[in-house]
């Protein structure tokens, strides 16, 4: 059953990889054929039922069994590969990066040219500097990570902090369109787009700020490049769809929402690490690396997100809290809560619609482990980020890398 | 005077090119459809069948009977679609065609099929996608100004998520097949047209979301910049992009963009100019208080009247009377200077043709600005007879379109046409003694009865540019291709 869960898992976790991706390194599990075999994705309708026939036959219990046990397998391997960089101090990954991401908002703004104000207006006011910026972060890390290892120069290059750029604008850009979706009013503690211009004019700064972004990706001049982030654009659609349905199994209903996960978060960090490793090395198993690694920060940073909507104040998220619930969708904590509290099973299923379901769900994923098994979870994608990570040469920009997922784990906003 | 018409009637136009019998609009595409090689059906069917849009299919019928915008836009796309949606990739085929294969790129010529590389059919749904995306992206309603009216906020909420993703969904399709032309130009081409897009639509948005009954003080360039970005910016860059897939020069590149942008102009033009030249004054269409003749219309007027004008059309609880209205416009010169600025900007789409080589698919489009220019053609003698009340006037009086520039060229005076510069009504005239009325004048029988016309046609090197028409009465059926069939059975007897 491990065997066949791995197959599942690898198949996964490849299947979603870029589709004119290099042949990525051999998983480690080595019974499973390598998604190099598969000459191209099928469609999505293909992929979900392949989904369902390979993980329905696996309880949820055995899920969560083999999750622990491809964790013990994963992080003795890690550990062996940080134990050569011991002697190396943690530092802050944001202190490293810093320097390259002076400007960042100035240089996004100079990208939305715009002869109406108020459209630039709209499209500048996410860019004002209080965003995390997290995804730039890790792509120009990335890309002296990656420098590095191939030819021991530590400058970012123009063109891989154009992707940082594009990766930010693009990340922009759907948070305008997803507030539109959700009829959402706040983020970052502000009011949203939609809520001050409209609907109408919020779509279309969404729009204008992917046309920039695609624009500024046309002028890197390479094709690849162009190829690996419209992938990006594909997925976070692909993402928004899938998180209109809900499964009434309860393990197609987690794979549909990892998957859900991994497109609608991780695919723009995971495809932005791949396109600044392709500048900066030749070399596909770095891409693969730098792939996986953005791939696993990703699904973690969105599994801690799903906790913090659960424990996190208002205040602090600078949106609602419970605001998943909210919109009818099961996330990580309310998945392994229902294994404790069956009952929350009708509840998923009619989307958290009926008054009072939001409260009593929030109830019983408090009173559940749900949150410390999806901070779990989260663990385990992060460690194998480091084990990914850790593949590349030493450097303060590889350890800013790892010292990363710890911090992914720790936020608390 | 009539004999140097007659000198200038006799030469041929463009080669290949010379206008047929108007055609309606449907006829043009099902011929131009011939030419790319099979019925176009831009919305690839990877789109179509996938999961996405078939549960958005799905979950748009649960807008059945909401007041959402997006069920107009499905409705559209399934039963409007040869009309609306389809036109602007048969162009980038259409075009694709006429230029063929460049001199660098002849050893891929095997890649093409009916004389259009595969790359540039992807593009032509590249080009219908964006372009349908922002149909329904233009659909999504402001929920903060909703009135009771519009039934529940639910339905409308639910409307707007199903619009926002729809929308998305039909762009980022257009951004993978984008990406799969390995063509960096091309991206940047076509990703700057989407910015175009968004600008020229937020404009309008903006606009019609104030007040509807004011409109903006804006002259007619700043119209004219605001209509390139939101209807004809796509259009020419994906006709350039063309181009740039096949590597053809700059200059066939500029050419193409050209042809794109001025076809487009007169296309919207036209489709403004509507609801003041329709023959059917029964039913008054509505229209909108920046179309380009109510622009005009300002401009001449000055901003202070025309808002008078509005006001007094308005009248108590602020109904518009569009009747009232566009009285008021067609009295002024608005739709005339409309209907020329439309015949200006089709036979700048033409003069950019003349850069490619003689062909069927330059002739197709060719032929789709005729569809347009003809029937601003038309709409000027019409509007021009209405104006001169023609009607009462007697059978030796006749109406000159044209002017004439005084240059004596090749023996033959040249005259200018409706739309070029200078030229302008030649007023009443006298019809000469000598030049009877000949025997075909009545020989149509809608034309009997007193209510006829003739009209001479005075071709320059091409021949719609340049009109001279001779009007002795108006029919209410008065067709340029009437007007044409006459023409060509009258020139030997004159």
């Amino acid at each position: 059953m491990a065997l066949r869960w791995g197959g599942w898992w690898w198949r996964w976790r490849c299947g979603a990889s870029a589709r004119r991706a290099p042949p990525p390194l051999p998983p480690p599990h080595g019974s499973v054929p390598g998604p190099g075999s598969r000459s191209s994705p099928p469609a999505l309708g293909g992929a979900m039922c392949h989904f369902a026939q390979r993980s329905s036959a696996l309880s949820f219990q055995k899920i969560c069994n083999i999750f622990w046990r491809f964790h013990h397998t994963s992080t003795s391997q890690m550990c062996s590969c940080s134990k050569t960089v011991s002697d190396e101090k943690y530092q802050d990954p944001f202190q490293l990066g810093r320097k390259d991401l002076k400007n960042l908002y100035e240089d996004i703004k100079k990208e939305l040219l715009v002869s109406t104000a108020e459209l630039r207006e709209m499209c500048e006011y996410y860019f004002d500097g209080k965003g995390k910026a997290f995804r730039p972060m890790i792509v120009v890390l990335m890309a002296r990570a990656c420098n590095i290892h191939h030819s021991n120069s530590r400058e970012v290059q123009a063109s891989q902090r154009s992707v940082a750029i594009i990766a930010e604008m693009i990340h922009t850009a759907s948070l305008v369109h997803d507030d539109v979706i959700d009829d959402a009013n706040s983020r970052r503690g502000k009011m949203t787009v939609n809520q001050i211009w409209g609907e109408r004019k919020a779509v279309l700064a969404g729009d204008f700020i992917l046309s920039a972004a695609s624009l500024a990706l046309a002028r890197i001049g390479n094709t690849t490049i162009i190829s690996v982030l419209t992938q990006v654009i594909e997925d976070l659609v692909r993402g928004e769809f899938l998180q209109l349905g809900s499964k009434e199994n309860e393990n197609e209903r987690f794979a549909h929402y990892l998957e859900k996960t991994f497109k609608k978060t991780a695919s723009l960090i995971a495809n932005s690490c791949k396109a600044v490793s392709i500048l900066g090395c030749p070399d596909p198993k770095v891409h693969e690396i730098a792939y996986q690694y953005g791939k696993n920060v990703g699904i973690a940073f969105q599994l801690i997100d799903d906790v913090l909507d659960f424990t996190s104040c208002a205040d602090r998220l600078g949106k609602p809290a419970a605001a998943d619930l909210k919109l009818g969708l099961a996330t990580g904590p309310v998945l392994f809560a229902c294994r404790q509290f069956p009952e929350m099973n009708a509840m998923i299923m009619r989307r958290f619609s009926k008054p009072g379901d939001v409260e009593r769900a929030r109830k019983y994923v408090l009173q559940s482990d749900g949150v410390q098994q999806t901070t779990y979870l989260a663990q385990r994608y992060c460690h194998e980020a480091t084990r990914e990570i850790s593949k590349l040469r030493p450097s303060p920009e590889r350890e800013a890398l790892i010292q990363l997922t710890e911090m992914v784990l720790m936020r608390d906003k | 005077m009539w004999g140097a018409l007659l000198r200038l009637g006799g030469r041929r136009g463009l080669a290949g090119a010379a206008p047929p019998p108007a055609s309606p609009w449907s006829q043009v595409v099902s011929e131009a459809e011939k030419i790319v090689g099979y019925p176009t059906s831009f919305m690839s069917l990877r789109c179509l069948l996938s999961d996405e849009l078939s549960n958005i299919a799905i979950q748009v019928r649960k807008l059945v009977g909401t007041k959402h915008p997006l069920l107009d836009t499905a409705r559209g796309f399934v039963y409007d679609s040869r009309n609306n949606l389809q036109m602007r990739g048969l162009v980038v085929l259409l075009i694709s065609k006429a230029a063929g294969p460049s001199t660098a790129e002849l050893s891929f010529q095997h890649n093409m099929v009916s004389g259009i590389y595969s790359s540039q059919r992807s593009l032509a749904e590249i080009t219908e996608l964006i372009h349908t995306a922002f149909l329904v992206h233009r659909g999504i309603v402001n929920i903060g100004e909703l009135k009771s009216c519009d039934g529940p906020l639910k339905d409308m909420q639910f409307g707007n998520k199903m619009a926002v993703l729809s929308g998305d969904f039909l762009l980022a399709n257009a951004c993978t097949s984008l990406a799969q032309l390995q063509n960096t130009k091309v991206v940047e081409l076509i990703s700057s047209a989407i910015g175009d897009l968004v600008q020229g639509i937020y404009y309008e948005n903006s606009k019609s979301s104030e007040e509807n009954c004011l409109t903006d003080d804006i002259g007619i360039s700043t119209w004219k910049e605001q209509v390139f970005l939101s209807h004809s910016a796509l259009l020419a860059k994906s006709c350039q992009a063309a181009m740039e897939l096949a590597k053809h020069s700059a200059e066939i590149q500029d050419m193409a963009f050209q042809y794109g942008k001025h076809m487009s102009m007169s296309h919207k033009l036209h489709s403004d100019l509507q609801p003041f030249v329709k023959e059917s004054s029964s039913d008054i269409m509505a229209f909108s208080l920046n179309c380009a003749p109510a622009v005009f219309h300002q401009e001449f007027l000055g901003r202070d009247a025309w808002i008078k004008q509005i006001r007094e059309a308005q009248g108590k609880g602020n109904i518009m009377d569009y009747k009232k209205l566009q009285e008021a416009i067609k009295a002024g010169k608005g739709v005339t200077s409309a209907i020329d600025l439309c015949r200006r900007h089709g036979n700048r789409a033409l003069a950019a043709l003349e850069s490619f080589p003689p062909s069927e698919a330059r002739a197709a489009l060719a032929n789709i600005v005729y569809a347009v220019t003809r029937s601003a053609l038309e709409a000027a003698i019409i509007n021009e007879a209405r104006s001169r009340d023609l009607g009462k006037w007697t059978g030796n009086q006749c109406l000159l379109i044209g002017h004439r520039r005084g240059r004596r060229q090749g023996g033959g005076r040249r005259f200018s046409c409706p739309g070029r510069p200078g030229w302008r009504w030649g007023g009443r005239r006298q019809v000469p003694p000598g030049a009877s009325v000949p025997p075909v004048y009545h020989h149509e029988g809608e034309l009997s009865g007193g209510r006829s016309f003739i009209c001479l046609r005075a071709a320059g090197r091409v021949s719609p540019r340049c009109f001279y028409v001779f009007v002795c009465k108006i029919t209410p059926c008065l067709t340029l291709g009437l007007l044409e069939k006459l023409a060509e059975k009258m020139c030997p007897a004159w």
